[in-house]
């Protein structure tokens, strides 16, 4: 009896593949694949920038900019980590790029109180629909965070994120933004206190003073 | 009600939770939290938010 004939191709269901398959598909250059890494990771990436740039124009012009690094770089994964942190790495670099092109970086965060906040605050917390119920509870603690996270200036927000938010170790962000070890280090746990006191006294003190404006990348 | 010491010692609150400051400071602190309600709620909350740092990650990774 013959069984179904195999060289008929059935389609491709992508999102049953994990990312290790979806990169080989892609570098072979099935646009499939890659638009389905790109949607896997698309959320990711821009919170990522989002927490990074401190703004969601900013943010988006990021994200972009990271897939189409990613369109052309599949070939550069070693697959010395996995490929979340590989992305998530490139994620921050490109950012860091961007930042530190633009030299005495004028804060640009907009106002957040606007609409694109409110619409992105909620595509940030969109995932909580995921999340079991208990952690939910905790929900509103954590917008607030992230609401007061992104308030910060780029010298205190950037190596407080890198540090307390992905983990990096203070040398490691020394490296990134090229700034002495001691800096790094004061200026994460200046944004330390700052959180805690926007958080809890709502002293918005971080936005009103000029002189933590000028980001000092060199 | 707070001093000027207690800015001081606000200042050194992220070291003293990452015991990155000598003991002679350490110590200091302590006894400062120990009889400063002030400082003490502050602490707290100091350690609040970074504890609940880690799970904003959740919405990251």
């Amino acid at each position: 009896m013959k069984g179904p004939a195999r060289d008929v191709k059935s389609p491709i269901r992508y999102s049953r593949l994990n990312d290790e398959a979806l990169l080989t598909l892609a570098r072979e250059g099935d646009e499939g694949a890659y638009e389905t890494l790109v949607r896997r990771y698309q959320h990711e990436v821009y919170t990522s920038a989002f927490f990074m740039m401190g703004n969601p124009a900013d943010a988006h012009d990021a994200s972009q900019e990271v897939f189409i690094k990613l369109y052309f770089s599949l070939g550069k994964f070693a697959g010395r980590s996995s490929f979340s942190t590989w992305l998530y790495r490139l994620t921050i670099n490109t950012c860091i790029d961007e930042l530190r092109s633009r030299k005495r970086y004028r804060n640009r965060n907009v106002d957040l109180e606007g609409e694109s906040y409110q619409a992105l605050e909620a595509q940030i917390v969109g995932k909580k629909g995921d999340l079991p119920e208990e952690e939910c509870l905790n929900s509103e603690i954590k917008e607030i965070l992230i609401r007061e996270v992104v308030r910060l200036h780029d010298r205190h927000r950037i190596p407080f994120v890198l540090r307390d938010v992905y983990g990096y170790s203070y040398q490691e962000i020394a490296e990134i933004l090229r700034l002495p070890l001691g800096t790094v280090k004061s200026n994460i746990f200046r944004a330390r206190r700052l959180l805690r006191d926007m958080v809890f006294k709502g002293r918005g003190e971080e936005r009103n003073r000029d002189e933590d404006n000028i980001l000092f990348f060199s | 009600m707070r001093t000027t010491y207690c800015s001081l010692v606000d200042q050194y609150l992220p070291k003293y939770l990452e015991d990155d400051v000598s003991s002679v400071r350490k110590e200091q602190i302590k006894e400062h939290l120990s009889s400063c309600p002030d400082c003490r709620g502050d602490y707290k909350r100091l350690k609040f938010v970074l504890s609940h740092l880690s799970q904003v990650e959740e919405y990251c990774s």
